[in-house]
């Protein structure tokens, strides 16, 4: 047991008070990066990690990540650091550039440790397409630890630092940190620079991190959020910025909902159960928690909309992956150019992406645009306008964020489900209208944890972390 | 919408330029099938047509235009780092126009 | 059976600013293969489009100029596509919204009547890399990868070559007087594509549109023209159809020829673009856009009109811009007679630019000086045979017109007696041209009034001698 089972705010306060030095956390944390037994690493770099540590000699006790050790999901641009978002097709891809969010935390004086294992370019929830292989959840390694954001949750969950950077799209950090235990948080679409984040899908894609508490993750938000000029969607008006004051002090009260196709159809009644339990203690809190009916057709339309929009989106923002000016590239004495792009982009991507892309751009083709992308991004309007009426009238919504535990890894599949199957898929609703959505740590399973979400209005982060830190609490008392 | 068959699933990765392996292609045309009864649940949807677009998850407008000030470009030698065909500090493709 | 060809055109233009239409990458020609790019202009993964404040007020010059409706909200879109030199595997552009939409242009055909011709839309876009093509290999430099442009797209509404030209003329006109851009076709910076169709006579049926690319200059605009209505007419008039296809101009032919066929033509998959939130475009900053416009080319026509020059002096003088303002500026000065100006800058000063190969923005003449100098002959002060040799001097040295009036010693002898007392002794000496007047060769009356010049070493006002000439030998 090392030290990095603490929260970023106890190792701030070890830090400062000469508890720990920087250096004997990255030391404990590099340490357990290349013992690492979950496949959860792209790249690591824990000589470059120890020689910063070794520099700093001092502790600002105004920043609170400086000196704390922590790992990035491998979309993220890294200056000299090879970034392949575990795709073959950016094999040796070194970036010229720092992401925004790497930027501001090297500012804050983080540490980077590693860049983390994701399903390839991010799309998949299994963090299993990784071109280095699946990564395995570190509470069990039989099972998965979800994705995209797989190695970036898998990081926390076995304390190899106390918190990380990933990216969330469709639920990618969301409900990775429910299979985990920790929690997940995916701040207000524009709150964060997505400046240097690999693209996936532009108009979801969301930057997200992991940590161990909400306090934590409030800490996190004080320094990511803001606007940032190199990023044309990234927000310039006013919210909320008490993040930590709220996730410290917790909200006096709070009205939330639930839709009860997303409680009541959970296979296992026991974790049904649990959940009338929860809000049933929340109430003691001044948290009440109704029901709100809500269509069943809207949500059997959030996995098809999900997936038109997010796989046309992504057809086309990987087209700059031809291998021309960085990442594999073909055979030169190809014959001609559209071959030669064709070799670089056939072995560059995995069967599951090439067949999103095709997916995606069959969606855009001029005789299908009507009936299938466009009418997906109707489908999307459709239910952000319901779910702007809802945050009209509570404070946030409040579900499982998964209906079971961890799946095992001989169980995945990867091809498209005939029916919707919302219950394993309707946290995308946070990205169709960028809402702010944080999963925490709940009920445990055969000891394997799960996860509850909510999920409020947009720039409402501030008292969304405030209630969190109350159900937080209440979830501990529990236990 | 177009009918799909095989060749349009050819076709449309040709555009995306890269090939499908046989057993690609099945799989694809598998996904295709469960793709296909998905699309149903957005038609589910009462008078979905009338509704507006989405692209942007919340109504924002911005304001902000960058100012026609050029930085300092990069260096020719970083320009050439990632490149794996390059010939006279150019990128290097095969045969465009011509046979 | 009789045709009418429908011709649309499509021109792009690539705008002057310094940086790039979504990257601050710089804008600048003629340099070092590949050292004008940011990491945007080479799509790195993660980088994103900011939109370029100055290219918007340029597609607002420009759509104000074409009297079009301006777009409140910026929205671009993405049209999807491969190519070698699209490094992003699609380009940025406005699909849906353009800057400007709903537009006319004004043309004047030679036999002066006045057309409006219909613009659907300009807007704003990025430009590709620039290729090297070789047998075996092509490379590609980046440098001009994301330079702005704007595309304008008119109506099919013109029917002759003549037309299309003077769409395209005035075009070049309004984006170089705006001084949005270079308008160099011949250097890429306006490109222009054209589209024709032959309509039977009496019909409202279009008939299949062709494309024809790679015309680079306005004369081959009308000679692709000409040819594919030729090649068309043929096509029809055989019972055989016209094919819907690309062609691109073949200069040294002067014939089109066969790029593609419309059934290989890529669907675009038009989406917008997500990376940039819709961007309002605020009362002020429109109406700053529009209040700070250069001239255009009507503004000088009136002032030119006011001063009475004729419809075909201005019409020299407006399609090069440098021209216009020179001639304007001269105006600044008081000028008695605008045409002899105009005289001297399109005979003499023009000549002089070409045998010199010189330019006229180059041109150092002091434009007071040259006033002052068409003032000299417009008032009979001297000849304008004698102003040419001020004017060559001027040209080259920094001298004031009255100095070097005084240091040739020129003046013209406009005295009828002085006149007269030359006229005598040509005359005297002229017996076989009188003779010849009288028996009705004209000509002879040239060669003594010329025979007067040179006797008075050009002094004589040569209008004043011929009447005085004729006084004495005609009836």
């Amino acid at each position: 047991m090392g030290n990095l089972n603490k929260t970023i705010a106890m190792l701030h306060d070890d830090l400062v008070n000469n508890r720990v030095t920087s250096y004997e956390l990255v030391e404990e944390s590099c340490k357990k990066v290349t013992d690492d037994t979950c496949n959860m690493y792209e790249k690591k770099i824990v000589k470059d990690a120890l020689k910063r540590a070794k520099k700093k000699t001092s502790i600002d006790k105004n920043k609170l990540l400086d000196g704390i050790p922590f790992v990035l999901k491998d979309n993220f641009s890294t200056k000299g650091v090879e970034s392949t978002a575990s795709s073959n097709s950016l094999n040796g891809y070194i970036p010229l550039y720092d992401a925004t969010v790497y930027t501001k935390l090297k500012k804050a004086g983080a540490i980077l440790i590693a860049k983390t294992s994701m399903d390839e370019l991010a799309m998949g929830g299994t963090g299993t397409t990784s071109h280095i292989g699946p990564t395995l959840n570190p509470l069990d390694k039989t099972r998965i630890i979800g994705g995209s954001s797989a190695g970036s949750c898998a990081a926390v969950v076995a304390a190899h630092c106390p918190f990380s950077i990933g990216s969330d799209t469709g639920d990618s950090v969301r409900k990775p940190a429910s299979y985990g235990g920790i929690v997940g948080f995916k701040p207000t679409y524009g709150l964060v620079s997505r400046y240097g984040l690999f693209a996936f899908a532009q108009s979801l894609d969301t930057v997200a991190y992991f940590s161990k508490d909400v306090l934590d993750s409030a800490i996190l938000t004080e320094v990511l959020a803001g606007y940032d000029k190199n990023d044309s969607t990234s927000y310039k008006g006013k919210y909320d910025k008490s993040f930590i004051k709220n996730a410290t002090e917790g909200v006096k009260s709070a009205k939330l909902c639930y839709f009860p196709q997303l409680v009541d159809n959970i296979k296992d009644k026991k974790i049904v159960d649990e959940y009338y339990k929860l809000i049933e203690k929340l109430k003691k809190h001044n948290i009440t928690v109704e029901k709100c009916e809500i269509d069943e057709k809207l949500l059997n339309a959030i996995y098809p909309a999900y997936m038109i929009i997010s796989s046309a989106e992504a057809s086309s923002n990987n087209a700059c992956l031809d291998g021309l000016r960085y990442g594999i590239s073909g055979d030169i004495n190809a014959d001609n150019y559209r071959e030669y792009i064709k070799q670089a982009r056939s072995k560059g991507f995995s069967d599951m992406i090439k067949r999103r892309f095709v997916i995606g751009s069959f969606s855009l083709l001029s005789d299908n645009k009507q009936e299938i992308f466009l009418r997906a991004q109707k489908a999307r309007t459709r239910i952000v306008k319901y779910m702007k009426e809802v945050f009209s009238k509570y404070d946030g919504l409040l579900v499982p964020a998964s209906q079971n535990v961890a799946p095992l890894l001989s169980d995945i599949v990867y091809s498209w489900t005939k029916e919707p199957n919302y219950i394993d898929n309707h946290m995308a609703i946070g990205n169709f209208g960028g809402f702010p959505s944080i999963t925490l740590p709940w009920i445990e399973k055969d000891n394997l944890p799960i996860g509850i979400n909510l999920t409020s209005d947009n720039f409402k982060d501030a008292n969304l972390l405030g209630i969190a830190k109350v159900i937080e609490d209440t979830v501990k008392e529990e236990n | 919408m177009r009918k799909i068959t095989k060749q349009v699933l050819i076709d449309c990765a040709d555009n995306l330029l890269f090939n499908l392996s046989d057993i690609e292609l099945e799989k694809l045309e598998k996904d295709f099938e469960n793709f296909i009864s998905q699309i149903e649940f957005l038609k589910a949807l009462d008078d979905i047509d009338s509704e507006v677009c989405t692209t942007f998850p919340y109504e924002y407008y911005s304001n902000y235009l960058r100012d026609d000030v050029p930085t300092k470009p990069l260096k020719t030698k970083d320009v050439l780092k990632n490149v794996n065909n390059k010939f006279a500090d150019m990128i290097k493709v095969s045969k465009v126009i011509g046979e | 059976m009789e045709y009418i060809p429908v011709i649309g055109i499509e021109i792009h233009v690539e705008l002057k600013t310094k940086s790039k239409m979504f990257s601050s990458g710089p804008v600048s020609y003629g340099k070092s293969k590949n050292s004008q790019t940011v990491l945007f202009d080479l799509a790195y993964p993660g980088v994103l489009p900011v939109v370029n404040k100055q290219a918007v007020r340029y597609g607002i010059q420009v759509a104000s100029a074409m009297e079009m409706d301006i777009a409140k909200v910026l929205y671009f879109d993405r049209k999807n596509y491969f190519y070698s030199d699209l490094p992003k595997g699609y380009q940025i552009t406005q699909n849906d919204h353009p800057i400007g939409s709903n537009g006319v242009i004004k043309i004047t055909l030679s036999d002066g009547t006045v057309k409006e011709i219909g613009v659907e839309r300009a807007h704003l876009e990025e430009d590709t890399a620039k290729q090297l093509h070789f047998p075996k290999y092509t490379l590609v430099d980046y440098n001009r990868c994301g330079t702005p442009l704007i595309e304008i797209v008119s109506k099919p509404e013109m029917h002759t070559p003549e037309e299309a030209v003077k769409y395209v003329e005035a075009i070049h006109e309004i984006i170089t007087y705006l001084d949005v851009s270079d308008g160099k076709m011949e250097e890429g910076s306006m490109r222009c594509d054209v589209n024709i169709s032959l309509m039977e006579k009496d019909s409202d049926k279009f008939g299949t549109k062709v494309e024809c690319k790679n015309l680079n200059s306005i004369a081959n605009v009308k000679s692709a023209l000409e040819y594919e209505i030729k090649r068309q007419t043929e096509l029809l008039n055989n019972n055989q159809v016209v094919e819907q296809e690309t062609r691109r101009y073949n200069d040294s032919k002067g014939i089109t020829e066969l790029m593609r066929k419309k059934t290989d033509a890529v669907d675009y998959k038009y989406f917008r673009e997500p990376n940039i939130a819709p961007i309002k475009l605020s009362t002020s900053f429109i109406k700053d856009a529009i209040s700070s416009m250069k001239h255009l080319p009507e503004f000088y026509k009136k002032v030119f009109e006011d001063c009475e020059l004729t419809q075909y002096q201005i019409s020299q003088l407006l399609p090069d811009k440098n021209f216009t303002y020179f001639f304007y500026e001269c105006l600044n000065y008081e000028v008695v007679s605008p045409k002899i100006l105009w005289n001297l800058l399109m005979g003499d000063i023009l000549s002089y630019l070409n045998k010199t190969e010189q330019k006229l923005a180059n041109l150092q003449i002091n434009k007071e000086q040259l006033v002052l100098l068409s003032n000299e002959i417009a008032k009979q002060n001297i000849s304008y045979q004698q102003g040419k040799d001020v004017l060559n001097i001027l040209l080259k040295e920094d001298k004031k017109t009255s100095d070097i009036i005084k240091s040739l010693n020129l003046s013209q002898v406009n005295d009828n007696l002085a006149i007269e007392n030359i006229v005598n002794e040509v005359l005297s000496l002229n017996a076989q041209a009188i003779t010849d007047f009288k028996n009705g060769k004209d000509k002879a009356l040239g060669f003594i009034v010329g025979q007067v010049m040179k006797a008075s070493k050009g002094k004589v006002n040569p209008e004043k001698a011929k009447q005085i000439v004729l006084n004495k030998i005609g009836n």
